[in-house]
């Protein structure tokens, strides 16, 4: 029986419907039709509503109408597989990059990933790390820099879009949206974070972004440092230290 | 059939709320207010898939919130009446939960909701039959043996019936009470909307009801869809609870004594002290009814 309904659920091709809706009780087939139709459209509308809560600042780029008309798609293709909503949405950036409709806002797939993530992020447990007046003391009591491991918590992460889609939620998070000054095909580098009990966004450039990398793979500050004359150390220390990202700084 | 002790408020929370007073659903846009104001309410609601996560605001705010009040937990997504198998990664989820928020109760649905690993978000309608009785009973000793505890299961509301049912939901609820050992959540609106869209009497269903297996009580609002033919009650949960129900509500309690009940709200939220209201409203339906049952009693 489960099977037949969960086909029913999902088609609206009679033939598949016909054996749940001969079980159903009704005086006629309009009848059981429209009583087997609530339920279709308590799963549709409650897994696109769910979507939309997911993907916030994407419904509010496209619409309303537009952003439901993808997600029923996504609903179709890619029903729930667990009964944690909040996980739910895994492959949508990926369905998004190959949506026909969606082809002119080609930013749009980056946009869906970085929510996604960011969602996950605040669903994660809140890291250890050292406050901004803990990790100043750290390095203000260093004596050899060179010597200095800056371990910053794993769970923070390094992303890079060909648009500026954290600009982009950036913009739609604001009182007063301002998308004017927006450069979108411009390339976004990015590190989401915990900022307290939620994912946050921290904007980087390109070589505040190639020093976070080569931390991440190795602690060592003296081998992290780009070999490029403007980057300003001090200055993406104090960002990296404001944002609590640091889960140690010692000196080996 | 294991037997289980009723669940104990007693611990390091304050004594039981949850008996005395109406609880509401905790909800993210009330979380801020709740701890503010305190409200008087005898404990809160969660759904349990909303609070499984490893951090963030939710669980944050439960750890919160369940340090002034008692919590009561409502599973939406183990499908109890599926025919697959359960899922354990979920129910050992779930179970973590249990024992950390250490809830007045825990409930679930007689319904299923996922079916080869895909889950619907809904509460899909099982046929009562001895077979599917047979997997739901199943499925509910696992749950009880993994949560070492009784849980409450929901009487659904449902859109159609199933020619192949062979008994009544009524009987097939107490039958599943007789050999789980489970205890029961009534929830009045589900009454009041199953009967009206199968065209049945609630108080009928009321005096068949196993009431003696009753632990809970919800109160919700439904919506009319009148363009249907025929019209139907969608069990919507965004709207005030409805002068019939409060009337199913009363009788209810006059057939079986008081009993903890919720005001349950899953959209359309209105301010908090509309809930509140609510839930003052049938504070005084049970105030009004143990007067009456203590009157006649003397």
């Amino acid at each position: 029986m489960q099977q037949q309904f969960s086909q029913a659920l999902f088609s609206t091709n009679e033939l598949e419907q016909e054996d749940l809706l001969n079980d159903i009780k009704g005086h006629s087939l309009a009848e059981r039709t429209q009583r087997l139709n609530v339920y279709r459209n308590n799963v549709y509308v409650s897994l696109m509503d769910a979507l939309g809560e997911i993907f916030p600042v994407c419904k509010q780029v496209v619409g309303d109408a537009f952003f439901n008309a993808m997600a029923r798609q996504y609903v179709d293709r890619h029903p729930p597989r667990s009964a944690i909503l909040s996980e739910y949405g895994d492959q949508f950036s990926e369905f998004v990059s190959h949506f026909f409709a969606a082809q002119s806002l080609p930013y749009l797939a980056s946009l869906c990933d970085l929510e996604y993530r960011l969602l996950q992020m605040t669903h994660n447990a809140e890291p250890t790390h050292l406050s901004l007046s803990e990790a100043q003391q750290r390095l203000s009591q260093a004596n050899n820099p060179d010597a200095l491991q800056l371990l910053l918590y794993s769970q923070c992460e390094l992303l890079s879009y060909p648009y500026a889609v954290g600009q982009l939620y950036l913009a739609h998070k604001q009182p007063q949206l301002n998308l004017k000054q927006l450069q979108l095909q411009q390339a976004d580098h990015l590190l989401i974070a915990k900022s307290g009990l939620y994912g946050c966004i921290y904007p980087l450039n390109a070589l505040e972004f190639e020093f976070i990398k080569a931390l991440k793979e190795n602690p060592s500050l003296g081998q992290a440092l780009p070999e490029n004359e403007s980057f300003d150390l001090g200055q993406t220390l104090a960002k990296l230290m404001t944002w609590e990202v640091f889960s140690d700084i010692y000196e080996s | 059939m294991m037997t289980f002790s009723k669940p104990q408020a007693e611990g390091k929370y304050l004594p039981s709320g949850f008996a005395q007073q109406t609880g509401i659903s905790l909800k993210p846009c009330y979380y801020e207010q709740i701890l503010t104001t305190r409200p008087k309410v005898g404990f809160f609601e969660i759904h349990a898939e909303n609070y499984l996560s490893e951090g963030g605001p939710a669980r944050h705010y439960l750890e919160e919130v369940r340090s002034l009040y008692d919590i009561t937990v409502h599973g939406v997504g183990l499908s109890l009446g599926g025919d697959d198998t359960l899922n354990l990664d979920h129910l050992e989820r779930v179970a973590r939960l249990v024992e950390r928020v250490q809830p007045a109760v825990f409930s679930e649905h007689l319904a299923w909701s996922t079916h080869q690993q895909h889950f619907f978000n809904d509460l899909l309608p099982v046929p009562y039959s001895e077979d599917r009785l047979q997997r739901l009973c199943e499925h509910v000793d696992q749950v009880q043996a993994r949560l070492k505890r009784q849980i409450l299961i929901e009487n659904p509301s449902t859109y159609f019936e199933f020619c192949s049912s062979a008994m009544e939901e009524t009987d097939f609820i107490a039958e599943l009470v007789k050999r789980t050992g489970c205890g029961l959540l009534l929830d009045v609106n589900n009454v009041d909307v199953s009967c009206f869209n199968h065209q049945r009497n609630p108080y009928d269903y009321l005096r068949t009801f196993p009431l003696q297996a009753v632990q809970q009580i919800h109160l919700a609002g439904h919506t009319l869809d009148e363009k249907a033919q025929p019209a139907l009650k969608i069990d919507s949960h965004d709207q005030p609870v409805t002068s019939d129900v409060w009337q199913l509500y009363q009788h209810t309690l006059e057939l079986m004594g008081d009993c903890p009940t919720l005001i349950e709200r899953d959209g359309n939220f209105p301010e908090l002290s509309v809930l509140h209201e609510e839930a003052v409203m049938a504070d005084r339906i049970r105030a009004l009814v143990k007067e009456a049952q203590n009157a006649a009693a003397i």
